[in-house]
């Protein structure tokens, strides 16, 4: 919210340093984000007296002055203006100046004539959409004078951020409450004496009220025979500078008390309501209203209205109607000041997209006793400004009245849980000062009365906390808690923790590869490409843009989109990995979503970085299967680790399932040809992702034991065999392994050669044997080496070469 | 029959003698390796002259086999002591450039989002407080409601949210957390929840994604004092001993009195001015915005069962990016998302 300090000055007689009175507001919790000046465009605009102003010798346009700014000489101007005359006092841009929009002003001969300088209209200067001639100064002041200073602009504006409690501060007046109070300065209220102005006729117009609770309060006056024209300039350019469009004398004094005090009002055109009559309710059906801004707005049976005899010719507290709105013609006029429920307010103004001073205040709290301090000062000013007549009394239906709220108050309890030192008076008496009224009940508590305008004060702790905003949050003594600990294990979700996840991390890192971290939600259709089904998608109902409509189903994303970043930038050899959740469909849960942490992994370009002693390769289908293996070992669990051949994955050319025994723990593969070029990716990727949920399990459950090696040397021999290349190596070691025989330890591929014209392949198996009591004799190996080949003959269609 | 002897032992004469001569010629380890396969190979010279021993009378055997026996150790010996000199001058000769390029590695890395939420986490382990975590979609009641966040209320303007249905959304902070542990256990309770978060919001300063960490603590007597405490011990850690904490009054609903705080600013020094011209980072003031704080509302213990009048308890909430970009001096949010390596590379130690 803006708050010019000149005005709040005239609300409370703070005449200390400004930025100190900025600093005070941030720290009792009225956040000063800037300080601005909104007339900074026009520093440079001086007063400037014409004296003289003469035709143009060669356009019956234009006229050429001479203007006075104090400089001794008089410096010729050219202006077209059809009002400029001798004698005004103008708004003056003087060469080398800038007007609001950056035109520069230079010198310049305009037919023939030199012109050092310009003569400003409202618009030029941006202080209004007048352009119908230049800007005539209505009091006479020293030729130089800076137009800011000389019209007195209100040139020290805060931006103050206003936190949705505090309603009650979005007004001069209420900040002026809270300087008041913090410097316990006298607080004046702008004075109206309305009763003297007030004819004698009185008001009248039947108001109804449908529902209390929609509406407690519905209060007019009615100003008869106003004269519509602009609003005098010091209410219109302090307007402007609060950010609002000047409109006319009426709609700029509702907007002004707005500001002044924080209650929006609405002035109707008397003669275009039907009948005699207001009424405040919810239409019985659906229907279709014109706002002021010429909008057509679907109003729903929840929606609140503000009805004539006839018609709807308002959206309370939101926006009037465009058929009853003040114009030029206007003569008669019904100034509305009500109160309605916010809670109606704000999810019409949020469901029809309109965000209006008035709602903002509606939704946020205003003060019901208040309520006539603000009819009465638009009224006065209204009258003041259009030469109107104010019917004598307020009109008003109240069908449900302010009710105080009574809170008791320990201020020891205050004291304890601020930290603070200080003593119970000094509790009670800054609650005084902020406007509460006290009442001692015994030793330990007080009854407080908040003020009417204070509708966050509610409880006792919203006490503690204004004692702790005035005392100074700041003050606060910095100790550090003793945090006692209880037996129980605190687990609040199921799955892998946040221990288990940094462990990965730190896995992964200390392979070479590299974290990234990307958004949880994709674009629909890259889980399309990769053959994701509808039915597991879990899209956002509001996203911000079409590339963020869906959860990813797939962590592996992910890492895909850290490759293609870095392959548009011409980064090469991409090792990236990432660990977060996928978000896939699921009834049963409590929020309709499973989610599961994941860690996915890409790889991309050379395996090693380059080295000029050998040629380095690019990655291949075992780097990725090698970097799974090399998990599982870690964590213990290799000897539970299977690959299991699929199909089911559609984005990816070779595949295979993960599975730990009898687990589903991932995926492995190399992504499709067709899915490359959506990533901008030219050579092969591998990826993986693994169940991070599932394998937590398994490691909570895994036990390491301890087992004794035997002392006794190994013994070497090697097997070559021929194989038909379907036949797997898994199925050759497995058979091998579960030849029953006691000494074999290991076995391990150390060739595979597969000659190009044969449709077989030629496998060099390394045994290793050992014997758990003695060493082997070659006699005794050569023996058992010999039978695992006789073995092997007879179980697999397998020769030696 | 001496002469057979005398023949026998003169050949083994003969092969040491030329290999003394040849092994003095030679310069390389290969041909090294030559001169031990011509005299010491299964079918090298010693061999062939072997094969004559079992021909020899048997009362020459001894004889021969003891001097043939010499002759080997001796050829040995020579070969060994030709393979260390070799060995020697190679070294002095420099045939290795220490200076060529070592066979590396490539280099893994955490996100700095990761190691700063590291870092922060282990802070807190360190003063008691426990980790915790939980779901990224939440339902209003644990997003919301139960932090005294009512439907139509203006607080809600606070946080622009991203909704899977009208009751189901992504977390907007991290506060979710404390209904969810203070519903699982009974005070006193002490934890931090880091987690990603989610808001309707994009632009410079803004992500639709970011990372939180919230942190609770109820026991009996918590005040305002131990959350400036703890957050100071947190801001003195993870910035430098001497970074000053201020508490600034602000609203959150699910804490009363709520505090922003603000650090003093760790690019300026809390001066206002680099190098003479003024901080971008906090704008001259000399502080930074970094986390929102206060006590428990009691509206969030009649959420989840608590004796308000028993305990009290605070809590707060950190942006972790923002706390990165701090640290590292970044003045760029969307670059965290980005993954280019130039930037992840920068960030290759990693917190224990
Ligand atoms: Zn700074």
């Amino acid at each position: 919210m803006y708050l010019s300090v000149k005005w709040l000055k005239e609300f409370t007689p703070y005449d200390g340093d400004i930025d100190k009175l900025a600093h005070v507001l941030t720290m009792v919790g009225l956040e000063v984000e800037e300080i601005l000046n909104p007339f900074e465009e026009i520093e440079d605009i001086v007063v400037g007296y014409v004296a003289e102003c003469e035709k143009h010798p060669n356009a019956d346009k234009l006229k050429v002055c001479k203007v006075d700014i104090g400089k001794g000489e008089l410096l010729p101007v050219v202006c077209g203006a059809p009002n400029v005359a001798k004698g005004q006092y103008v708004a003056f841009a003087p060469e080398g100046s800038t007007l609001p929009g950056g035109l520069k002003i230079k010198k310049a001969k305009l037919r023939g004539e030199i012109s050092l300088g310009m003569i400003c209209s409202e618009r030029e200067l941006g202080l209004s959409d007048d352009h119908s001639g230049i800007m005539v100064l209505d009091s006479v002041y020293e030729p130089g004078t800076k137009l800011i200073d000389a019209l007195d602009l209100d040139t020290k504006v805060f931006d103050i951020g206003i936190t949705p409690n505090r309603g009650d501060c979005l007004s001069v007046l209420g900040i002026a409450r809270e300087v008041s109070a913090y410097f316990e300065l006298p607080l004046n209220l702008p004075k109206t004496n309305i009763e003297k102005v007030e004819i004698d006729k009185l008001a009248h117009i039947d108001i109804e009220i449908q529902d209390p609770e929609d509406c407690p309060l519905y209060a007019a006056r009615i100003i008869e025979g106003v004269k519509i024209k602009q609003a005098p300039s010091w209410m219109r350019y302090r307007l402007v500078a609060m950010g609002l469009r000047p409109i006319n004398n009426i709609v700029d004094v509702t907007n002004y008390v707005l500001l002044e005090f924080g209650h929006p009002l609405h002035a109707f055109d008397k003669d275009l309501l039907k009948g005699n009559k207001i009424r405040v309710a919810r239409p019985d059906n659906k229907l279709n209203f014109k706002t002021l801004d010429g909008q057509e707005r679907e109003i729903t049976q929840e929606d609140l209205l503000i009805w004539d005899a006839e018609n709807p010719v308002a959206l309370a507290g939101i926006m009037g109607g465009y058929d009853s709105e003040i114009n030029n013609n206007t003569k008669n006029v019904l100034l509305e000041c009500a109160l309605f429920n916010p809670s109606r307010i704000r999810r019409t103004a949020r469901r029809l997209g309109i965000s209006s001073e008035a709602a903002y205040r509606f939704e946020r709290g205003v003060d019901q006793l208040g309520a006539d301090r603000a009819i009465d000062r638009a009224a006065y000013l209204i009258a003041r400004f259009s030469g109107g007549s104010i019917l004598k009394g307020i009109i008003k239906n109240e069908p449900k009245k302010f009710q105080h709220k009574s809170i008791l108050f320990r201020p020891k309890r205050a004291i304890s849980l601020l930290c603070i030192d200080a003593k119970t008076e000094y509790c009670t008496n800054i609650l005084r000062r902020l406007g509460c009224q006290i009442t001692s009940v015994d030793d330990e508590k007080v009854k407080v009365i908040p003020p009417s305008f204070r509708l966050d004060l509610e409880r006792e702790i919203d006490l503690v906390e204004e004692v702790g905003r005035i005392y100074g949050l700041e003050n606060v003594p910095a100790t550090l808690p003793r945090i006692s600990k209880s037996f129980e294990k605190l687990q609040v979700s199921a799955g892998a923790d946040y221990n288990f996840l940094c462990k990965i991390k730190q896995w992964a890192r200390g392979i070479g590869l590299q974290e990234c971290i990307t958004y949880s939600f994709v674009d629909k259709d890259e889980l399309i490409s990769l053959g994701e089904t509808e039915d597991k998608m879990v899209p956002v109902a509001n996203p911000l843009s079409k590339d963020q409509d869906t959860m990813r189903t797939y962590t592996i994303t992910g890492p895909l989109k850290a490759i293609k970043t870095n392959v548009d930038r011409l980064n090469r050899d991409l090792h990236f990995f990432e660990v977060a959740k996928s978000f896939i469909r699921d009834e049963k849960s409590e929020t309709g979503v499973l989610e599961k942490n994941r860690l996915a992994i890409a790889l991309y370009g050379k395996r090693e970085p380059n080295h000029w002693s050998s040629e380095v390769k690019h990655v291949d289908f075992y780097d990725i299967k090698g970097i799974v293996e090399h998990l599982f070992s870690t964590l213990n669990l290799r000897s539970q680790l299977q690959f299991k051949k699929t199909e089911k994955y559609p984005f990816l050319d070779i595949q295979a399932e993960v599975y730990l025994d009898t687990t589903h723990v991932g995926f492995i593969g190399s992504l499709q040809n067709k899915l490359k070029k959506s990533y901008h990716i030219k050579s092969d990727v591998y990826v993986a992702e693994l169940f991070l949920d599932e394998i937590y399990q398994l490691v909570e459950k895994r036990k390491i034991k301890f087992k004794n090696w035997s002392k006794y040397p190994p013994v070497y021999r090697d097997m070559t065999i021929v194989c038909p290349e379907e036949l797997t190596y898994e199925t050759i070691k497995n058979t091998l392994e579960q030849s029953k025989s006691k000494i074999l330890e290991q076995v391990n591929l150390i060739d595979l050669y597969t000659p190009k014209d044969k449709n077989e392949k030629r496998i060099t198996l390394r045994m290793t044997y050992r014997h758990p009591e003695k060493t082997l004799t070659d006699k005794e190996v050569d023996k058992v080496h010999g039978e695992l080949g006789k073995y092997i003959l007879e179980k697999l269609p397998v020769r030696f070469p | 029959m001496a002469r057979d002897l005398k023949n026998f032992l003169d050949k083994l004469e003969s092969i040491k003698n030329s290999l003394s001569e040849e092994i003095n010629k030679i310069t390389t380890s290969s041909e090294l390796d030559q001169i031990r396969i011509k005299f010491l190979g299964r079918k090298g010279e010693l061999a062939k002259v072997m094969k004559g021993l079992p021909h020899l009378p048997k009362e020459y055997k001894p004889e021969a086999g003891k001097v043939a026996n010499k002759i080997k150790n001796v050829i040995t010996n020579l070969i060994e002591q030709k393979q260390l000199e070799l060995e020697e001058q190679g070294a002095k000769r420099g045939q290795i450039d220490i200076t060529l390029p070592g066979r590396e590695q490539f280099i893994g890395s955490l996100h700095p989002i990761t190691i700063t939420i590291q870092e922060i986490c282990s802070v807190f382990k360190s003063l008691g407080f426990e980790i915790v975590t939980g779901p990224e979609i939440e339902t209003d009641f644990y997003n919301f409601e139960a932090l005294n966040i009512p439907k139509d209320h203006p607080a809600r303007d606070m946080q622009d949210t991203l909704y899977i249905s009208e009751n189901i959304l992504l977390r907007t902070h991290t506060s979710p957390l404390q209904v969810r542990t203070m519903l699982k256990t009974t005070p006193p309770v002490a934890a931090i929840a880091p987690g990603k978060v989610y808001r309707r919001d994009s632009d410079l300063t803004h992500s639709p994604m970011f990372h939180q960490i919230e942190g609770f603590l109820v026991d009996k007597d918590v005040n305002m004092g131990d959350l400036r405490g703890t957050l100071t011990y947190f801001v003195q850690h993870i910035f430098s001993s001497d970074t000053k904490v201020r508490f600034r009054p602000s609203f959150f609903p699910f804490t009363e009195p709520s505090a922003e705080v603000d650090i003093s600013c760790v690019i300026c020094n809390g001066s206002g001015f680099v190098n003479g011209s003024p901080c971008r980072v906090c704008k001259q003031t000399g502080w930074v915005e970094i986390l929102g704080c206060g006590l428990i509302d009691p509206e969030v213990f009649k959420a989840v069962s608590y004796d308000p009048e028993k305990y009290s308890g605070f809590a707060f909430g950190l942006g972790v990016e923002r706390v990165a970009m701090l640290k590292y001096g970044i003045n760029d949010l969307r670059i965290f998302f980005e993954n280019d390596i130039r930037f992840l590379n920068q960030f290759t130690d990693f917190p224990v």
